[in-house]
């Protein structure tokens, strides 16, 4: 029983006179414990797919069922809920609040979460304990960018969500972040989806998803992913 | 705490300016309304405890004689519980200077006396022996009597000589005049003793003065008065006057109700402002705020959790300047009520505290700011985390509003044309700081012209509406042809008799005391303007009225109002409203002097003169004359009124701090906002090239333009609150007329600037100490 079913989903916008198919009919299917990279061009629809999955915005038609679930019926309320209890996202801009320590970033998270971690549990995860009390701006890239991945974590989520959480990191800070993911993924099982278009990351992945125009042109196994540190671009 | 208390808590510590600025602006509205309201609340307190611990009179009768035992019988009518006679005597003092013409009123005491007890302040508590004299505070302290001297009085053609042994307030003389005409106390030259029964006796014989004090029975005052009238009768009643229409009384009454309009009006404005500012900044934060927004809504917060967290901040403003205001007004209240308490001679104090008016305050305070905080948060609603998320997609170029008028645009400069397309693109932003400049010019345009405009009142009510030297009362009327003698006592150069008469107006339900002057069909003496400010002759038949008196009556020019004579035996009348004439000072009904003679009094008769002299002995010369009641000088009244504004001065230097802060407030904060949200666009400029100084120079010019359409926007704004504010401060005595001058528009505009300025250089220290870059890479901040 796959954790994820995406099914049909579709996703128009407009731009005033003008409709932009971000989706047209993705679908694709994610069994729990993989690490799944979605791959695609700029403006492919990976974020609006991740979005829609992540609860942070809705479809135009088709389903989306998340441990069975079709999230795609929920009311406003019921996506708060769905992602205050079930989703962990990783931004690309780290975003994180800038007048909160990096601690009380991830308590902001696990104040409202059902079952959370602690935030010493997942920052001791994350390797960054003795930066508990540092605030965003007294952190480097990589560093926010692993608080940002330990609120996500702390919420003790069905699924870890990152949108390209490496782009605006250098290349070895975006490998240990990557590493950590994998690391999160292989220690807790947890389901991590992540979106990238850059083709190397996507040879860590346990599936790798192909986009193109807003839909999955592929979505296979990787026979054999390869260690984040083995990546190479 | 939780963490998003924390967030807040954060932000208010970061942008403390910013917030210290709201909350000044609350902070004021509350302290100003806490205050006026308490004071004015504190008045009232004083005034009825000072009424009920020395026995104001519910009820005056004024009559020729009457023995005392009739008195005593009144006090058997179920509706009265104190019935008590009393002797009052027109004097005068004898002084050294022959130019004052000193008038006094000699109140006879007695023992047992339970009411208009005089308050001692010094020397003797009550008269003693037939010679002593208690001295009314006031008059003692402008003529400079001190326990011991010497009185030496005139009346009834023969000379006493008095002592006085002390000095003391009376409730019945809080304002001190002589008569509803004088409109403005004199105490150097009208004064009240307190004599002793039986010297008074000796003077005038019986009683010729009744103060009632009402029982608890509830009773209709009117039926009251009209039996009073009919028993005494044969006593020859002249004149019964009720609590609320005594003149000392009516008059702190009025200054009363002024003081509760001010204290509602005041600070409804401030606070109406600071809820206007509070809307716009949260407008902007939650604007600047949208990623933050977003996180917090990705992570799982619902709307109403992040909504909360602004209107907290909109709470806290309001909760925080609602209490210290609160407590900073009750204790300014305090000082205030013993200001005015000065200026209204009253020689006790009742100060409290009402609980119910601080919570009320800050109550009022948290809803108004919530509110505000709810209207401007709503932005909150709208952001859905996915949209917040992406870099917000550039805005459509558009042509401005400018480019459609070529031969404006073309002639501008490249920054010219960056500046305009700035300040358009962005029009809410701009019109929140133009509103501020405006708001600030408008209240400067308003507290600027004020002192202006009591002086220009009082000046040309003397020299335009009014124009003459002196104004000489009679006191038996005379044939008009006989006032000709006094040309050959004091050197005029014109004369005109006149008549005036108080008079009860009525129309519908509204009724007024005023005088009707009769003054010749050509008069010199006034000039007669309608609304428009065109010149009104004064009509051969029925009344002129000024603007005010009808006002008062709720009339306009056309009706026909009943006029009541307090004289005996004259019937009413009904007369016509020809027009209304623009009258500073006081309250007037004017008519053709021949026809008040024949509709209202006798022909040819008048009671007093209006002259024109260079004579600067006028009252020397005029003493030795039996019949002058009053010698009233223009310049002497000129003066009483710059003392008697000194009060109006006061609150107007208090508005005027409290506007100042207001203004540099909004300045400021839209300042503070509008620089804050465009880190990111500044950043951009700096990256493209630009150095400090050229954006800077760019703010700079942007909010030269603003300041501008700011005042030119403040004009009308100033203007509306100036017609307001003449609304609420008009009354009895005085109606001022608020038009700036270009004087005003001066200062009011350097005052702007210098807020403008003053907040400018606060936000420079803001800007040169902006990482441009770091806006760039962190998009949360
Ligand atoms: N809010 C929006 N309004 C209009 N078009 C949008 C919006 N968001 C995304 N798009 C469009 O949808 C397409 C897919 O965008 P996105 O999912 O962000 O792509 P990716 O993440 O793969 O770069 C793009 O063409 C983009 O321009
Ligand atoms: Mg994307």
């Amino acid at each position: 029983m796959p954790i994820l079913t995406v099914d049909n989903l579709c996703k128009t916008y407009l731009m005033g006179e003008v409709e932009v198919h971000a989706l047209s009919n993705a679908s694709l299917t994610v069994e729990e414990g993989e690490f799944v990279v979605i791959l695609g061009p700029s403006g492919s629809g990976k974020s609006t797919l991740l979005n829609i999955i992540g609860g942070m915005d809705t479809a135009t038609s088709g389903q989306v069922l998340v441990n069975e679930k079709n999230i795609t019926s929920l009311n406003e309320k019921q996506l708060t809920n769905y992602r205050r209890n079930q989703i962990g996202f990783v931004f690309q801009f780290y975003n994180l609040m800038a007048n909160l320590t990096a601690a009380e970033n991830i308590e902001l998270a696990t104040e409202i979460a059902p079952d959370p971690l602690t935030p010493a549990e997942v920052l001791e995860a994350v390797g960054l304990s003795d930066r508990a009390e540092h605030f965003p701006s007294q952190l480097s890239g990589g560093e926010q960018q692993r608080v940002s991945i330990a609120r996500a974590i702390a919420k003790n989520p069905l699924l870890l969500l990152a949108d390209e959480p490496t782009g605006a990191l250098d290349f070895n800070t975006g490998i240990a972040v990557l590493a950590l993911l994998r690391k999160i993924n292989r220690q807790t099982g947890k389901t991590v989806i992540l979106i990238t278009h850059n083709l190397d990351i996507a040879r860590m992945a346990d599936r790798i998803i192909k986009m193109k125009s807003g839909t999955i042109i592929e979505n296979a196994l990787n026979p054999a992913p390869i260690a984040a540190e083995e990546i190479r671009w | 705490m939780k963490k998003t208390d924390t967030m807040l808590y954060r932000m208010v510590k970061n942008s403390k300016g910013q917030f210290f600025a709201v909350f000044m602006i609350v902070f004021i509205g509350i302290c100003v309304f806490v205050a006026m309201n308490m004071t004015a609340r504190n008045m009232r307190d004083t005034v009825n405890e000072y009424y009920r611990d020395y026995g104001f009179a519910d009820l005056f009768i004024e009559l020729d004689a009457i023995p005392e035992q009739k008195i005593a019988e009144l006090e058997q009518w179920p509706q009265i519980a104190i019935a008590e006679g009393r002797i009052v005597i027109d004097a005068t003092l004898n002084t050294d200077d022959p130019e004052s013409r000193v008038n006094l009123t000699l109140i006879s005491q007695k023992d047992g006396q339970k009411l208009l007890l005089p308050f001692p302040l010094s020397g003797a508590k009550q008269v003693k022996e037939a010679g002593d004299a208690l001295v009314l505070n006031q008059f003692a302290a402008a003529r400079a009597i001190q326990i011991g001297d010497k009185l030496q009085i005139r009346t009834g053609g023969l000379l006493y000589n008095l002592k006085a042994t002390g000095i003391g307030a009376s409730s019945e003389f809080i304002y001190l005049m002589e008569s509803a005409q004088s409109m403005l106390p004199d105490p150097q030259d009208y004064g009240v003793l307190f004599i002793s029964q039986a010297l008074a006796r000796t003077m005038a014989g019986a009683d010729n003065q009744i103060a009632i004090s009402y029982s608890d029975a509830s009773f209709d005052e009117e039926e009251l008065i009209s039996d009073l009238k009919e028993r005494l009768a044969p006593y020859g009643v002249t004149n019964i006057i009720k609590a609320k229409d005594q003149l000392s009384n009516s008059i702190i009454t009025q200054e009363l109700d002024s003081l509760d309009t001010v204290s509602q009006y005041v600070p409804l404005l401030f606070l109406t402002v600071a809820a206007l500012v509070l809307i716009m900044l949260l407008a902007r934060l939650v604007k600047n705020d949208r990623v933050k927004i977003g996180i917090l809504k990705a992570v799982g917060y619902t709307n109403g959790e992040v909504f909360l967290h602004y209107i907290k901040y909109a709470l806290a403003v309001g909760f925080a300047g609602g209490l210290t205001g609160a407590v900073a007004g009750t204790a300014l209240a305090g000082a205030m009520t013993r200001m005015y308490l000065q200026y209204f001679n009253i020689p006790m104090i009742v100060v409290s505290y009402y609980p119910a008016v601080i919570g009320g305050a800050v109550l009022f305070s948290c809803i108004m700011c919530g509110a505000a905080g709810l209207i401007g948060a709503r932005g909150v609603l709208s952001v859905t985390p996915a949209k917040a998320m992406q870099s917000e997609a550039p805005k459509v170029g558009k042509r401005i509003f400018l480019q459609k008028l070529p031969w404006l645009w073309q002639g501008l400069p490249f920054s010219g044309k960056l500046v305009c397309k700035n300040l358009f693109r962005n029009k809410k932003r701009t019109a929140f700081v133009l509103f501020g400049v405006a708001v600030t010019f408008g209240m400067m345009l308003f507290t600027s012209c004020m002192p202006g405009a009591i002086d220009q009142m009082v000046l040309k009510f003397y020299s335009e509406f009014q124009k003459m030297d002196y104004n000489i009362s009679f006191k038996t009327p005379i044939k008009a042809a006989a006032a000709n003698d006094l040309k050959h006592i004091i050197d005029i150069d014109y004369m005109e008799g006149r008549v005036e008469f108080p008079f009860e107006l009525e129309s519908g339900h509204k009724k007024e005391t005023a005088n009707i002057i009769g003054i010749a069909k050509n008069s010199r003496v006034y000039s007669f303007k309608d609304t428009d400010g065109k010149p009104l002759a004064l009509p051969d038949d029925g009344l002129l009225l000024s603007t005010n008196l009808a006002k008062l009556l709720n009339v306009k020019q056309g009706d026909i109002i009943k006029v009541k004579s307090y004289l005996q035996g004259r019937p009413d009348r009904y007369l016509r409203i020809e027009g209304l004439v623009q009258q500073a000072l006081g309250i007037n009904a004017y008519m053709n002097i021949q026809q008040m003679g024949e509709q209202l009094w006798e022909k040819n008769v008048i009671n007093g003169v209006y002259i024109l002299t260079a004579d600067d002995e006028v009252n020397s010369k005029l003493r030795p004359l039996s019949n002058i009641a009053s010698v009233q000088s223009v310049r002497e009244t000129m003066a009483m009124y710059e003392q008697y504004m000194q009060m109006t001065y006061i609150s107007i230097f208090v508005m005027l701090i409290f506007s100042g802060i207001l203004g540099f407030c909004i300045v400021y904060n839209s300042t503070v906002i509008a620089i804050g949200e465009r880190q990111t666009e500044f950043s951009a400029l700096r990256i493209l090239g630009f150095s400090r100084r050229e954006i800077l120079k760019m703010i700079l010019q942007e909010n030269n333009i603003i300041t501008i359409c700011g005042i030119i926007v403040g004009i009308p704004l100033g203007m509306l609150m100036l017609s307001y504010t003449q609304a609420a401060f008009t009354t009895k005595i005085y109606t001022i007329a608020l038009n700036p001058g270009p004087l005003a528009f001066l200062a009011a505009t350097i005052f702007t600037v210098l807020c403008v300025v003053g907040a400018e250089l606060m936000t420079y220290k803001k800007i040169n100490k902006l990482d441009f870059l770091d806006a760039l890479k962190n998009r949360t901040n």
